[in-house]
């Protein structure tokens, strides 16, 4: 059971909100599911698509620009 | 995360991990698997992990400093105040480039100090929701105490208070503005990391870019001047991986190289030098008797 950290405004200490935090075996598991997919050529990503990936999440960034910028001001002061 | 799981990027290939304390971060990080960490944060923390990395595993590192600006004899200060004002103050001084130091020739000081002091007590500092807000919060109610305990060692060793000095609230603290601390006080040796800022006055140029340069770090700094050989005197002398001229320490674009050198960092950021520095050239070489 891992536990939880509480983000807080650091304005007022208003709850954020709360993520959970990794443990010595989710620590693991995203190194060893990293190294595999590093290790193993035939999953890699081909250009194109990555372009395409990264196209796209700007654009999303960019729908969202309020939200985001409200957010991360509420979460960072 | 889930923006770029939306825009399509499949399992695995970014992962956000929040490990609840150091000894665990250090264990992912100091993994023989990870090719490479790049860190944003305290000097402290970066070279400690830098010294802990498996063989093979490079880093990138990108801590503080204690910016200078130098505004010489000559400067418009119409047109640099506010740029020193926006550069020390915005953020609450909390970027790694926030102006701390400003050497002034001593024919401008009286006149730099009291307007900053001036255009930092005119900014409105509270709710960073708000759009009429120009200065946030410290980061924890624990820095505001430290900055104020910095300010006021400052003041008790000869500093002037010619502003602010004082919390506005738990977690926001006033723009201050400290005129000739010590050199030897901790707002001009260590990284402030508050809305402090020192005012220090020469007769020297180079007695002042002396003192700027003792200290360990080296970033961002700036230079006010009309003269161009002032300016080119200042490129060549002062510590720093980025020299201003006519703008403050803080200015930033995606394209640039942005770089701390000596503690303050390690490798180049911005696009295309982060790309270059998380590369590894690889090569090939072709023998055949065809290619004779």
């Amino acid at each position: 059971m891992s536990q939880r950290i509480e983000v807080r405004a650091p304005y007022d200490r208003a709850v954020v909100g709360a993520v959970d935090a990794a443990t010595a075996s989710d620590v693991e598991r995203a190194l060893s599911a990293a190294y595999a997919l590093f290790r193993d050529r035939s999953q890699w990503l081909p250009k194109q698509q990555r372009i395409a990936i990264l196209l796209r999440a700007a654009e999303i960034v960019a729908s969202r620009r309020d939200a985001i910028a409200r957010q991360a001001a509420h979460e960072g002061g | 995360m889930h923006i770029f799981a939306e825009a399509g990027l499949p399992d695995g290939w970014a992962q956000m991990v929040l490990p609840a304390d150091l000894e665990l971060a250090t264990r992912l990080v100091t993994d023989a698997r990870v090719g490479f960490l790049s860190f944003i944060g305290s000097s402290k923390v970066g070279w400690m992990l830098r010294s802990k990395l498996h063989p093979g595993t490079r880093c990138a590192l990108e801590h503080g400093g204690a910016a200078p600006v130098i505004v010489s004899h000559d400067a418009d200060l119409e047109m640099a105040l506010p740029r020193i004002a926006r550069g020390a103050f915005f953020h609450a001084g909390q970027a790694c480039v926030s102006v701390q130091r400003v050497f002034c020739h001593n024919s401008v000081v009286a006149d730099v100090a009291t307007r900053l002091a001036d255009m930092g007590s005119q900014m409105n500092i509270g709710n960073p929701l708000l759009m009429t807000t120009d200065v946030g919060p410290l980061i924890g109610h624990s820095e505001v105490g430290r900055v104020d305990q910095w300010v006021h060692e400052a003041a008790q060793q000869g500093a002037e208070l010619i502003s602010g000095g004082r919390k506005r609230s738990e977690s926001c603290y006033e723009n201050t503005v400290l005129l000739n601390p010590p050199v030897d006080t901790s707002v001009m040796r260590n990284e402030v990391f508050g809305p402090v800022v020192c005012v220090c006055g020469y007769d020297d140029l180079d007695t002042a870019i002396a003192i700027s340069n003792d200290l360990p770090f080296s970033f961002q700094a700036a230079v006010f001047t009309r003269d161009i050989d002032t300016a080119m005197h200042c490129y060549r002398h002062l510590d720093g991986t980025a020299i201003m001229v006519n703008e403050n320490s803080l200015f930033r674009i995606d394209g640039m190289p942005f770089a701390g050198a000596r503690t303050s960092g390690l490798g180049v950021g911005g696009i295309p030098y982060t790309m270059q520095d998380m590369q590894t050239e690889k090569m090939m070489v072709w023998r055949s008797d065809a290619l004779n």
